[in-house]
């Protein structure tokens, strides 16, 4: 029988994925997934109108989706095209609109308001096709004009070749049983176990001298430094899973930096677990001192999601 | 009682021969008579073959440098016209011997025997003998050489030597009574054989004589022998056991004549000798024509554009699941206990079915039944050994074991932040084989054998690239078989084999919460197979072929694609539904087929086969005819052709009712060929084939599943088409051996009947590989192997989207397999020093795999988001070092 010949393509898959993940890529030239060399798209938040900390609206709600678009310069101005429309995805994770979407936004001029759109979702079944899934798909540019021509959605006349994006947002018919956003307001984050708060830099540069903002600063070329954060007990909610059971959530925090590198992208936190991880500085910085940004964004992988930004100033030795 | 003769002069190769299974049936019926036992007038009277012409087999340059003699015991097939159809090594060269070239050598040199043939009731009959090829050096010393050239002319006196063996197990005779007499009765000697059997005439005058032998609870023996003026005339005889009631008979072993164009064989002294390799066998396999090269080493098997699911391996007739360790580091059986290796490229036999691809079917080796044997082998992965040794009279049994011991050093290779060892990778096999020569006619194989591997990862923290890779990995692969076969020659036209396989095996392969699949089977596979001569033109062969699997099957991950061609094989599972199914069933394919041999004409040979499946899964049908006829047009060049249909289920997890479509029929193939074969010298053969496979029902994705039609539909096509030259030189009589081996071929596949080809997953336009050994003496043996292949083609991905769910990319792919890798090529070498002491033999040997470590591109990486990629290369420079002993 073929039960072999399947059994043979797992293990060839699984042995490739070994070489991949634990030898390959250990030698690979890239730069760090979580290094934000150019303009880059992190997460997108939903906030249902009138109750925010919810991110599954019902039918008939209206909700603010708004991504996290960051880049080296603080100036960063933002181009985009979004729409929604109700979908329907394959057994192999391909989306599709049921129906013409129901919301859209363009944004054609450059802005550094972050991208959003408002997501005026249909209140009946027939409008939104029987389906209580959206497809949130678009591009978001930086300095050329977002356009869609056929399928092909591009940034026309940019440098940047933009970033297409896509989200699945799943409807909920009870507010009670609906997913509610984490939030990063109230972890404690400690760099080299100092208190470590959200700060938001104006420029760059400058930040080691005595008019830039106070900031903790690290070594440039020193091995690394270690950046811990603690969730709140709240933030991992309990959800029913089939009929009798529930789950706990398992929070998943990416986290990205302007110079240096984490050692890695994403790290898992239980309730009352404190994470660590890594951040190696850069190995030069010049004689002002330069301005590093940390992005730590939480997904509670159920389509919720909360981001914070931290700041340090790298110094020469 | 039918004697073989050579007759020899002084010093020269000695050439001791002798016949059996069918002679000894000759030699009861002639005892019986000599007895006085009253014929049996119904039974048919027949005649045994007898030589007329004997050819001499050159002695293997090594051998004869090192003065080691050898036995090759050989099956001969003789053609009604007394001309050897076929002749195959049953009991190949020992100890010392062994790889040094004998067997080919006597192969080669028995096919030009010339002999009268068989008869029954007068009418020439082909008939099979086996026969004793002996390799003796008795080089004359100076002194004798000198003492030559000194004496007188020896006197016009001949000599009469031989040796007497039983019939069933060629075991010497000893107290056997030898009386010789001439014509006139004259001459009255007697003689009695000592411990070996042998016994011994000098000082005969030029004559015939009688020669009559007797041993009790034996039949007697009355013949004829000529000696000649200064010649040493040898003989040897086998008595059969006496028996009662004695049936009257020619016992012919009535094997499966060559039924498939191609036909490609590795012999054991091959099998662990081809640079590269490892000295495994299994892995030669890769080097023959038609054969491309599998990405990263691994061992898939992808044989004429045909996918490596499409091809199945055999061990004596039985499917095994799994043919290397980890998917490619070494074969799961100890390559000492292989006999040969048949590869059929396509358009094989009736006998095989269920795949559509090609067949390697390895045959073990029956453990040596003469004395102990053992090796031991040692190298940097693994260890291994097989003992072989006869019990009782009619009995032998082997066993053979290995373990690897990368556990030991695995901590030191991997980086301690990638992931925590909870089990190191370690994998083992073993082989117990035992064989019982029941009776004449009845041989029974006993054999158990079986592998496992296993290793377990945690990833501490989630991936790079794939939050959802974290977690635990595990994969654990193992199988264990017990199989048994009774062979009997029913009569002297019918033969039948029975075999039966029961195993399990086992595989658990998990990464993470997300990725689970766990197989647990039951694996019974039965065959019973009848070979029948009607008429000395007319063969039939017929079979049933069962394969009943219980299974218990659990999977949970993503939605399995179409098994090619499907470009998603960027292993990501946190963009796409997870699917989950359990299916508990059992697995039954039954078959039968039947095939009849036929020779129209003399020089022209047809094969209709005809082969039928019932797959209960999908509860379909499949009848494939098969049309085999080859053509010798002289004896050393024929012309092969062949056309037949060729069908395979669906994947288990492509019929299955949750993860896909239940009514599915079986993918259909039909291969055609035309080749020529060429013998230009001893052991040098040339060939050249086109071949070209149609394939149509291919399982594939259906675009319309989102809007509720199936998963999967029969719609895809294939075409495959090609073109293979091979040449290859046989260890015969020489001090080196070697193949070359070239394809052009293209693979190419349509999904969707609107769709455009595209290039299969694995299609390689050209695929060279040349391996040569060369024999430099004194133990020193030195080869290697270059490998060159057309780059696997590759879909390309042309930007990446950012999924905000997950917070990884998508890959956005261009057109599925337009861009290839660049060319592969590698260069193995081996080297061997054997030091061969009185009782054992030592060997050491350096396997060094692409010795200029050349960076062979084999896909390649991307960044997060797919902006930036570069080349993954292939397996460095592997240098493998280990240490042999024989005894």
């Amino acid at each position: 029988m073929s039960i072999p010949t399947t059994c043979g393509r797992v293990l060839f898959r699984s042995i490739a994925t070994l070489l991949l993940c634990g030898v390959v890529a250990c030698n690979s030239e890239f730069d760090p997934a979580s290094l934000i060399a150019s303009p880059r798209v992190l997460g997108a938040k939903i906030e249902v109108g009138g109750d925010p900390a919810r991110s599954q609206p019902l039918p008939g709600e209206t909700a603010e989706m708004t991504w996290l678009a960051v880049s080296n310069d603080p100036e960063q101005t933002w181009m985009w095209l979004l729409s929604a429309c109700s979908s329907v995805t394959s057994v192999t994770g391909d989306s599709f609109c049921l129906q013409a979407p129901f919301a859209t936004s363009l944004q054609g001029a450059p802005t550094q308001a972050p991208p959003s759109i408002t997501l005026n979702v249909p209140a009946t079944e027939q409008a939104l096709a029987g389906s209580l899934e959206v497809w949130v798909t678009g591009i978001i540019c930086t300095d050329g004009i977002p356009t869609q021509n056929g399928e092909l959605l591009e940034c026309d006349g940019g440098t940047h070749p933009g970033t297409t994006v896509t989200f699945t947002l799943d409807l909920v018919l009870d507010p009670a049983v609906a997913n509610l956003n984490p939030s990063m307001d109230d972890w404690a984050f400690q760099l080299d176990g100092e208190t470590w708060d959200a700060s938001t830099p104006t420029s760059t540069t400058g930040c080691a001298g005595t008019t830039g903002p106070s900031l903790p600063a690290v070594t440039a070329g020193t091995l690394e430094t270690t950046v811990t954060f603690q969730s709140t007990t709240e933030d991992h909610e309990t959800y029913p899973v089939g009929t009798t059971a529930t789950e706990e959530e398992l929070l998943l925090v990416s986290h990205f930096s302007t110079a240096g590198e984490f050692e890695r992208q994403f790290t898992d936190i239980a309730r009352n677990e404190t994470a660590e991880v890594t951040w190696v500085p850069p190995i030069q910085a010049s004689v002002d001192g330069d301005t590093t940004r940390y992005f730590f964004v939480v997904r509670d992988q159920r389509g919720g999601l909360a981001w914070t930004q931290r700041t340090t100033c790298t110094v020469q030795p | 009682m039918f004697p073989t003769r050579t007759t020899v002069t002084k010093p020269s190769l000695l050439g001791a021969l002798f016949f059996s299974a069918l002679v000894a049936v000759m030699a009861v019926a002639t005892s019986v008579l000599a007895q006085g036992a009253p014929p049996d007038e119904s039974a048919p009277v027949v005649t045994p073959p007898e030589l007329l012409e004997f050819a001499q087999a050159p002695y293997p340059p090594e051998a004869e440098a090192q003065a080691i003699a050898a036995t090759i015991e050989l099956g001969i097939t003789i053609g009604v016209d007394g001309l050897v159809e076929d002749a195959i090594v049953l009991t190949p060269a020992e100890g010392q011997a062994v790889g040094l070239g004998f067997e080919q050598a006597a192969v080669e040199a028995a096919k030009r025997f010339v002999f009268t043939p068989a008869t029954r009731d007068g009418e020439a009959i082909a008939s099979r003998i086996r026969y004793r090829y002996v390799f003796e050096l008795s080089p004359p010393s100076t002194d004798e050489t000198e003492r030559a050239a000194e004496d007188p002319p020896p006197p016009p006196m001949g000599q009469l030597q031989g040796t007497v063996l039983g019939a069933e197990k060629d075991k010497p005779l000893a107290g056997a009574e030898v009386i010789l007499t001439n014509e006139q009765e004259s001459v009255a000697l007697r003689a009695q054989t000592d411990e070996k059997g042998g016994f011994f005439f000098g000082e005969l005058a030029p004559d015939t004589y009688r020669l009559t032998i007797t041993l009790p609870e034996y039949d007697a023996s009355n013949t004829e022998e000529q000696v000649v003026d200064g010649e040493i005339t040898e003989v040897t005889y086998r008595l059969a056991v006496t028996r009662e009631p004695v049936s009257f008979g020619a016992v012919a072993t009535i094997d499966p004549p060559p039924r498939e164009v191609v036909r490609r064989t590795i012999t054991r002294e091959e099998l662990t000798r081809v640079p590269g390799t490892r000295g495994d066998a299994l892995r030669t396999i890769e080097l023959l024509p038609g054969v491309a090269r599998p990405p990263f080493g691994t061992g898939q098997i992808i044989v004429r554009g045909s996918a490596p699911g499409d091809s199945q391996v055999f061990i004596d007739g039985t499917p095994v699941a799994l043919l290397y360790h980890f998917g490619g580091i070494t074969s799961i059986m100890n390559s000492r206990v292989i006999d040969q290796i048949d590869f059929f490229p396509g358009n094989f036999s009736a006998r095989y079915g269920r795949k559509m691809g090609g067949v390697i079917d390895v045959t073990t080796k029956p453990p040596a039944d003469d004395a102990l044997h053992g090796v031991a082998d040692i190298n940097i992965i693994d260890s291994s050994f097989m003992v072989e040794t006869p019990v009782g009279e009619y009995g032998s049994i082997s066993a053979a074991a290995r373990r690897s011991y990368i556990d030991f050093f695995f901590e030191n290779l991997v980086p301690s932040d990638a992931f925590n060892v909870v089990a190191a990778p370690v994998y083992y096999d073993y082989q117990v084989f035992s064989n019982w020569k029941a009776s004449p006619r009845d041989r029974i194989q006993v054999n158990a054998y079986g592998s496992n591997d296993k290793f377990a990862l945690i990833f501490s923290e989630p991936q790079d690239g794939d939050p959802n890779i974290r977690g635990d990995l595990e994969l654990t692969t193992g199988f264990t078989k017990f199989f048994t076969k009774w062979n009997r020659q029913i009569s002297n036209d019918l033969d039948q084999d029975i075999q039966l396989a029961v195993g399990t095996s086992k595989f658990d392969f998990a990464l993470g919460e997300d990725l689970r699949f766990s197989g647990d089977f039951v694996d019974i596979d039965f065959r019973s197979e009848w070979r029948a001569r009607l008429t000395p033109r007319v063969r039939l062969i017929g079979g049933l072929d069962v394969s009943v699997v219980p299974f218990d099957i659990t999977f949970r991950g993503p939605q399995p694609g179409q098994s090619e061609g499907t470009a998603d094989d960027d292993n990501r599972i946190s963009t796409v539904p997870i699917v989950e199914t359990v299916v508990d069933d059992v697995a039954v394919r039954p078959a039968g087929y039947l095939e009849v041999d036929l020779l129209p004409l003399d020089p022209w040979r047809l094969v209709l086969g005809m082969r039928t499946d019932y797959y209960r899964e999908i509860r379909s049908w499949s009848v494939d005819p098969r049309l085999v006829s080859i053509w010798s047009v002289r004896d050393d060049l024929r012309i092969k052709a062949g056309v037949g249909l060729f069908s395979q289920p669906p994947e288990f997890n492509e019929s299955d009712k949750t993860i896909g479509t239940p009514d599915l029929t079986a993918i259909r193939s039909l291969h055609s060929n035309l080749g020529v074969e060429y013998d230009a010298d001893e052991g040098v053969t040339l060939g050249i084939e086109g071949f070209h496979k149609g394939i149509w029902d291919r399982v594939v994705s259906n675009p319309d599943e989102v809007t509720g039609g199936p998963l999967y539909v029969n719609e895809g096509l294939g075409r495959i088409y090609g073109l293979e030259v091979s040449g290859r030189v046989t260890p015969a009589g020489r001090r080196w051996f070697g193949f070359l081996s070239y394809t052009l071929s293209r693979s190419e596949r349509k999904d969707q009947s609107t769709d455009d080809w595209r290039l299969f997953d694995y299609d390689q336009t050209h695929i060279m590989n040349a391996s040569a050994l060369y024999l430099l003496g004194r133990g020193w043996e030195a080869g290697a192997t270059f490998r060159l292949a057309t780059g696997n083609p590759l879909t390309p991905i042309i930007s990446g989207l950012y999924n905000a769910n997950s917070d990884v990319y998508e890959p956005i792919y261009g057109a599925v397999n337009s861009d290839r890798n660049d060319y592969f090529h590698r260069v193995d070498v081996r080297v061997e020093k054997k030091w061969t002491f009185e009782a054992w033999k030592l060997a050491l040997y350096l396997d060094v795999q692409n010795v200029y470590n050349r960076m062979n591109p084999e896909g390649t990486l991307y960044n997060y988001d797919f902006s930036n990629s570069q080349t993954i290369g292939g397996l460095p420079m592997i240098p493998s070092l280990g240490l042999r002993g024989e005894i």
